[in-house]
């Protein structure tokens, strides 16, 4: 009745419908922590370990034997910048303690330490539509899904998938990641979710409140993941629609996702700053 | 090239693009080896050892991404399908045949990524950083895809020759 050559093409035709619902029917069901997908990571991220620790160690060596000739001026600007950080310290030390005077008085339980461990970058997404890196540390040194990594500057991401000894992280840059959010100044409430364009933008703030480009945003600690108060970025864009109860807030993050190669992952976020 | 040669290939080019493209930022915009690997293995390998090899590909790119399980695995065996109808028809020594190709599979590729972010999401979002990125991958890949097509294949031709001259 059907032609072998009609036969082939709806064949084809039918099996790539059928993968297609495949693949959103996953999105939406399997979890991301396959044995299929820790195999492939268990393959490939020994050896992106490997050749990282040589780009490191060539990289070391170029700066520190080479790469001297800025280092004079470079020292100075250090020297500075030393004697400035040693008043900020201080003036936090005062600040802290302070602080913690104000704290027993009002009978405020007392800021618990995060316990933090430290990660080296291993690998990043093949892909420039998704935002993740994979780093060298894994479920035997006690990291699980959903735990937050930070470096100084600010917040990095959440933990999605974690093998034996190496994980991925999904950047706050990326369109699928959200963290509650503060405007420091001001202390309006948001969500920071990425923009696919390595920026973010503070989703369901008030048009009511005021920001102001530079204003500093920082999370709020009230999604659970994240401690409260850790930097996210700074305001750099806001569109008030003459429309709507929210205002559009583009943040611009402090960390610089091209250049991260070492990541604190929080151990214990239940442990975070917590108030009575 | 034996089979095995071919695996440890494409996990070099796995690890080059995830690894030392992150670490050289010069790179970063670079040619689009695997892509180019994936026409190459359509190419010029036969069909059953070439979708055995896009899968494990697939498979590998599936593991370090944070995007849909299988969809690099949907994505290099399309493309393996697709360019089976035009193996015999077209003349791949043309330099022009193969940015023909590599341009179009660039697209099919991003076109299903971003059908991909938009099954995670479930909502369209538009990015012009992913289409700069795009333009910037087109543009290395065709210039340099066809060369490093030849190279791959000059180097597998020349290991077959030495294979049989022993």
């Amino acid at each position: 009745m059907f032609s072998r050559k009609l036969l082939l093409i709806g064949g084809i035709f039918a099996f790539a419908v059928i993968n297609i619902i495949v693949l959103f029917v996953s999105a939406r069901y399997v979890s991301s922590s396959s044995a299929s997908r820790h195999m492939g990571i268990a393959i490939v991220s020994p050896l992106q370990n490997a050749v990282t620790a040589s780009i490191h160690s060539l990289r070391s060596m170029w700066m520190h034997y080479f790469f001297l000739v800025s280092t004079e001026k470079e020292n100075d600007s250090l020297k500075k910048m030393l004697a400035r950080t040693i008043y900020d310290v201080n003036y936090c030390k005062e600040t802290e303690i302070s602080n913690d005077r104000f704290r027993k008085l009002l009978d405020f339980k007392n800021a618990s330490k995060l316990h933090y461990l430290p990660a080296g970058v291993i690998g990043k997404d093949p892909s420039h539509w998704y935002k993740t890196l994979v780093i060298n540390k894994g479920v035997s040194e006690g990291i699980t899904k959903g735990l937050p990594v930070v470096v100084p500057e600010g917040v990095v991401g959440q933990v999605i998938d974690a093998s034996d000894h190496y994980a991925k992280v999904l950047l706050i840059i990326d369109s699928n990641s959200a963290v509650d959010a503060l405007v420091q100044q001001t202390r309006a409430n948001g969500i920071i979710k990425g923009d696919s364009e390595g920026r973010c933008l503070l989703n369901y703030v008030s048009r009511k409140e005021v920001i102001n480009i530079g204003d500093a945003v920082v999370s709020s600690g009230l999604d659970g993941v994240f401690a409260k108060g850790l930097l996210i970025g700074k305001v750099t864009d806001i569109i008030r629609n003459k429309s709507g109860i929210f205002q559009d807030i583009e943040v611009s993050p402090f960390v610089d996702f091209d250049k991260i190669e070492e990541v604190l992952v929080v151990l214990d976020p239940s442990s975070q700053i917590s108030y009575r | 090239m034996n089979p095995m040669v071919r695996i440890g290939l494409i996990l070099f080019l796995v690890i080059f693009q995830t690894t030392i493209y992150y670490a050289i930022p010069a790179l970063s915009h670079f040619v689009d080896l695997l892509i180019t690997f994936v026409i190459y293995a359509g190419l010029f390998l036969p069909f059953l050892e070439s979708v055995f090899l896009i899968l494990v590909l697939g498979a590998l790119m599936d593991s370090i991404t944070g995007g849909l399980f299988g969809l690099y695995l949907s994505i290099y065996f399309w493309i393996i399908v697709g360019l089976r109808p035009f193996v015999m028809l077209l003349n791949l020594k043309n330099a022009h045949t193969l940015r023909l190709l590599l341009g179009t599979a660039i697209g099919f590729e991003n076109l299903m990524l971003y059908i991909g972010t938009i099954a995670l999401k479930q909502e369209i979002v538009f990015s012009s950083e992913s289409m700069r990125e795009m333009a910037y991958q087109l543009f290395w890949t065709l210039v340099l895809g066809p060369f490093f097509i030849r190279l791959l294949n000059a180097v597998d031709h020349h290991l077959k020759v030495n294979a049989q001259s022993k």
